[in-house]
């Protein structure tokens, strides 16, 4: 936490000795911005305290909140008029992470109601298709009033409740191969129903909102968890053998995939069109090389959509590729903590639930920089904890809440109690 | 423990996305550290731009620190305007820059991408201006060749034979650095080229400016020895009934192998490379670096050399007297007059002598480097000694400026875009220096008549 | 003069500082996760032996099977396929017939639709039903009996 605290400082610093947009708006807004970050900072104390009183592990949280004070730094930096903004989501995010934790009982009792998760899941991911309005290029918005929502982002939570209850419950069905095909073995069509239909959902989403990013978190989320939970290969084959078959379908069919792979395979033949921002990103991150320009120093402002979906551009020009790897660094260790978690739980439905949350967040982080380092062609979505955005906060938290409240096995407990002591 | 499988499958799942996080990893450290310098130099890259907006860039200077270019990116004067064009370069928001002003491009805004990437650190030596880069170049030399030529295209490039530093280099047709992006279509649309500097680019055949090095690849290789005399009968039978005819019709008759050079025969040129055959020439060409391009400052187009191994015996003739399929810049042909200049050894040509910041410390200093070893001084001392006859006796004599030991060989190329080509190839003595050059005019017709002379009013610039 | 280059220095300073309590919060945050996976794993080499293990034993059926014992600690399945753990090839067995498997610290028995019923101390078992120590299970002509 001290670190946590110190990086804070030092970047604040930074930031506003290098007398660019951020000094300026310190001064004109001086008393908001210390009100927020004492808020912020004393919601953050708070939690851990409460953690600690309560025997929970803090690790997770603390390596949460160092990434959304990486986020708030690269946020003040990128768009000044933003950081109250996000502080005021990272504090209700702890907050949210708070009230899981406190409520972990009666949100656990949610998995007994698998059918009930199924059917919220597919209704809350089918409400943008239908009010949903179109935001920078894709149909995954809810605007209510003045809230704009992304129901993507809580869809995901319902989701792997639906898959570890549903999962848990039937998993000695699932994995007794009953019927073969074509050298695969599955089980009944009534027990694979529910999963099929989910997937079927992930393709929809890929073809008709055009949230290609949401799209292949949901269907990753699904095909990862259903192997876990049934530890057979045939699932898992013929789930990518179909998304493959979606993709090239879609290839064929819909322009806005074509041009989103044509970009990744050459982005080159047209630098300043359509490949405009992955050749952006790039030339960021190659401008900060090894060290970064410093923060405050380089430009990443060229780059469009730079506090959200290409954030780690930025960190990857002014904190260099150490930042990155750093970043990446917490991302596999809190990915760590959520699969240990999973392995240190007694019942199946929590264990999925805890790897389900640890799967989301990791893969999450994954697509995107994977996206802006073209590693894969770019979809939008937002980097967990960091990016700017109150849905994607309040869900992380959530999800965090979830990995740091699953119950220890009895026996695993009493030993931790005992060291505690 | 309990549901072993489970947690078995789960352990599975998460090692299987550690590891493609991991490769993610790799790959963003690759993009770091491998291409991150090509990336950040590239043209659309705006960050340079971005930079240079803010910054007084530095001044191109030359030997003699007479500014050759000043001013902000956005407002850039260019007091030598069209004459040191193929030198300076240009900038502009739009095209990006060329020349001196894209090379130097760093030092000239006090900004280098490969600055910034030493991380914060380098924002201690960035300064409000950008650091001066002094050249090599003479804009005394430089001015008097321009003039010399004015009106005619071609090009010339002035070497310091012993240190490679680049003294002038000139084409024509040129354009003016400071308009050049608001003339931009007319100036990349124009048949005569303006935008490319012929000194580097231009790939034309070297004719007789040729010979020495034929001449010296005979000797070396026991072809034929030095008191050989040769038959000049004005035609040589090449096989397949063609012949090698002399320029204007003439008969050298008797000659030996001093004279055959100093009047330019062809009959015995041709016979020399017959003589030598693909093989030979192959090795003579190679041994004098033209297989290799300048690079780095002085970006060089490559030579286009013919296929020795499948000449015919016309063909070989033919490059013997710098026909035919060979196409070099004048650059090289001012390295090859270097090498006999300097005992056989050709250095690295370079532009840049100083970059020197604006508190008036000197950065990065040119220094002289030798780049292949053409021939053996003896063999450079004979070839040189007899280019010298050419100039005082031969076809060279309108290049003789008294006291600078002028040695020279005149090119008339023939070439399928009219009138021939002079050229002049050769190297002198002044103002303390050994220099090397080559001069050609495009369709200027004889060398000895045409280019000697403009030598000529190249080294009286130098005298004091 | 120096004022600006005492706060540009400053401000180098404070960005090396930015790269620096990014890397110690890494770095310590590593560390803990170590020491604490190699205690859990001391911790738990001390309390594994032994616990969670059941048997079923064969106490009827033909030849082939009585009186053998199977052992498990996390699941296993009875069928008349050959693919099960325990197989007894009896026409009133199905294919895949009922499983046990522990859940929460407790064995459960779940009966897979089988055609004939899967009996636990005479009762029909619909759907799952918990096990204690010394249940008969029988499935067709066989029966098993569950220990702890």
């Amino acid at each position: 936490m001290r670190n946590i605290f110190l990086l804070l400082v030092a970047a604040l610093g930074a930031l506003f000795v290098g007398n660019g947009t951020f000094h300026s708006f310190v001064l004109q807004k001086e008393t908001q911005v210390f009100l927020w970050l004492i808020i912020a900072a004393s919601v953050i104390a708070a939690a851990d305290i409460f953690l600690r009183r309560k025997h929970f592990r803090d690790l997770p949280f603390q390596m949460a909140v160092f990434l959304s004070v990486v986020g708030i730094i690269m946020i003040s930096r990128l768009k000044a008029a933003l950081f109250v903004p996000q502080l005021r989501w990272l504090a209700i995010g702890v907050c949210v992470f708070v009230l899981t934790v406190c409520f972990r009982k009666k949100l656990f009792r949610m998995l007994r109601y698998q059918y009930i998760l199924g059917i919220l899941c597919i209704i809350v991911l089918m409400l943008p298709l239908i009010f949903g309005t179109e935001i920078g290029g894709s149909r995954n918005w809810i605007v209510l009033g003045p809230i704009e929502v992304q129901p993507s982002e809580f869809g995901k939570l319902l989701l792997i409740f639906f898959l570890a209850s549903y999962l848990s419950e039937h998993r000695q069905m699932l994995s007794l191969p009953n019927n073969k095909f074509l050298m695969m073995r599955f089980a009944p069509i009534r027990f694979m129903a529910p999963l099929l239909a989910i997937w079927g959902m992930a393709i929809l989403m890929f073809v008709a909102a055009r949230d290609l990013g949401s799209a292949l978190l949901f269907f990753g989320i699904a095909v990862a968890m259903t192997y876990m939970a049934s530890g057979s290969k045939s699932y898992t084959a013929v789930a990518v053998i179909a998304f493959m078959l979606a993709a090239v379908l879609s290839y064929h069919l819909f322009g806005h995939v074509r041009v989103r792979f044509d970009i990744w395979l050459n982005p080159w033949s047209d630098p300043s069109g359509e490949a405009y921002q992955i050749v952006q990103s790039l030339f960021a991150i190659g401008s900060g090389g090894i060290w970064g320009t410093g923060l405050g120093h380089g430009q990443p402002g060229l780059i469009p959509e730079v506090h959200t979906d290409f954030i780690f551009s930025a960190i990857g020009e002014e904190l260099g590729l150490l930042g990155m790897i750093l970043i990446m660094t917490i991302y596999l260790l809190l990915f760590w903590c959520g699969i240990k978690a999973a392995l240190r739980t007694a019942e199946s439905s929590h264990a999925l639930l805890a790897a389900g949350a640890s799967v989301i967040l990791l893969l999450q982080a994954f697509i995107i920089i994977a996206g802006v380092t073209k590693f894969l062609p770019l979809t939008g979505i937002t980097l967990p904890f960091v990016s700017y955005g109150g849905s994607s906060m309040v869900t992380c938290y959530l999800l965090l809440g979830i990995i740091t409240s699953i119950p220890e096995s009895s026996i695993k407990k009493r030993h931790n109690l005992k060291q505690n002591d | 423990m309990e549901n072993r499988k489970l947690k078995k499958n789960i352990l599975a799942v998460a090692v299987v996305m550690a590891v493609f996080f991991v490769a993610l990893m790799l790959y963003t450290s690759y993009i770091s550290v491998i291409e991150a310098g090509s990336l950040a130099k590239n043209p659309l890259n705006h960050r340079q731009a971005a930079y240079d907006e803010n910054i007084m860039r530095g001044s191109i200077l030359d030997a003699h620190g007479n500014v050759l270019a000043e001013g902000k990116a956005s407002a850039r004067k260019y007091p030598y305007g069209k004459v040191a064009a193929p030198v300076t370069g240009y900038i502009g928001s739009k095209l990006g820059a060329s020349g001196v002003e894209n090379y130097a491009g760093g030092d000239l805004s006090g900004h280098s991408p490969e600055l910034s990437m030493l991380g914060p650190i380098s924002q201690l030596f960035q300064s409000e201006r950008g650091a001066d880069v002094k050249l090599t170049i003479d804009m005394r030399v430089q001015k008097a060749i321009y003039d010399a030529m004015k009106g005619r295209k071609g090009s010339a490039v002035v070497l310091d034979a012993r240190t490679g530093a680049v003294i002038a280099m000139v084409s024509l047709p040129s354009y003016d650095p400071s308009s050049v992006e608001k003339n931009w279509s007319q100036l990349s649309n124009d048949k005569d080229s303006p935008l490319l500097n012929r000194a580097i680019s231009g790939l034309y055949p070297p004719g007789s400016t040729i010979k020495p090095l034929i001449l010296d690849a005979a000797l070396r290789s026991n072809a034929a020895t030095q008191n050989e005399t040769f038959k000049c009968t004005g035609a040589l039978d090449v096989g397949d009934g063609h012949s090698i005819r002399e320029s204007h019709g003439a008969v050298h008759g008797k000659v030996d192998l001093r004279h055959a050079l100093m009047e330019s025969c062809n009959v015995t040129f041709g016979t020399l490379a017959m003589r030598m055959e693909g093989k030979g020439l192959s090795e003579v060409f190679d041994r004098f670096g033209f297989g290799r391009v300048a690079e780095g400052e002085i970006s060089e187009s490559t030579q286009r050399l013919p296929d020795f191994a499948k000449l015919s015996k016309g063909e070989t003739a033919q490059i013997g007297i710098g026909q035919g399929s060979l196409l070099v810049t004048p650059l090289h042909m001012a390295l090859l007059a270097s090498a006999f200049a300097n005992d056989g050894k050709v250095m690295k040509p370079y532009l840049i002598d100083e970059v020197i910041f604006p508190g008036g410390a000197t950065i990065k200093k040119g220094s002289p480097s030798e780049w292949y070893t053409a021939t053996d001084s003896a063999s450079a001392a004979l070839v040189e000694k007899w280019m010298r006859d050419v100039v005082t006796n031969g076809t060279g004599t309108r290049a003789i400026v008294k006291g600078a030991n002028v040695a020279g060989k005149t090119g008339t190329a023939e070439n399928s875009s009219g009138e021939d080509h002079a050229w002049f190839i050769g190297s002198a003595d002044v103002d303390g220096r050994r220099i090397a050059f080559a001069i050609i005019v495009e369709n200027g017709g004889g060398g000895g008549r045409m280019a000697a002379p403009i030598a000529k009013a190249a080294i009286e610039s130098m005298m004091h | 003069m120096t004022g600006s280059i005492i706060i540009r220095a400053l401000g180098v300073v404070l960005q090396y500082g930015v790269l620096l309590f990014l890397f110690l919060f890494v770095a310590g945050t590593s560390k803990k996760l170590f020491t604490d996976m190699k205690r859990e794993k001391k911790s738990l080499a001390a309390s594994e032996t032994g616990i969670g293990e059941a048997v079923l034993e064969v106490v009827k059926g033909d030849d082939e099977l009585l009186g053998r014992r199977f052992a498990f600690t996390d699941e296993i399945s009875i069928g008349r396929g050959t693919e099960n753990d325990i197989v007894i090839s009896d026409n009133f067995v199905s294919h895949h017939h009922a499983v046990i498997f522990r859940t929460g610290g407790q064995f459960v028995i779940e009966d897979l639709g089988s055609v004939n019923p899967t009996l636990v101390n005479g009762q029909t078992v619909h759907g799952r039903r918990m096990l204690k120590p010394g249940d008969m299970i029988q499935v067709g002509m066989a029966v098993l009996k569950f220990a702890r």
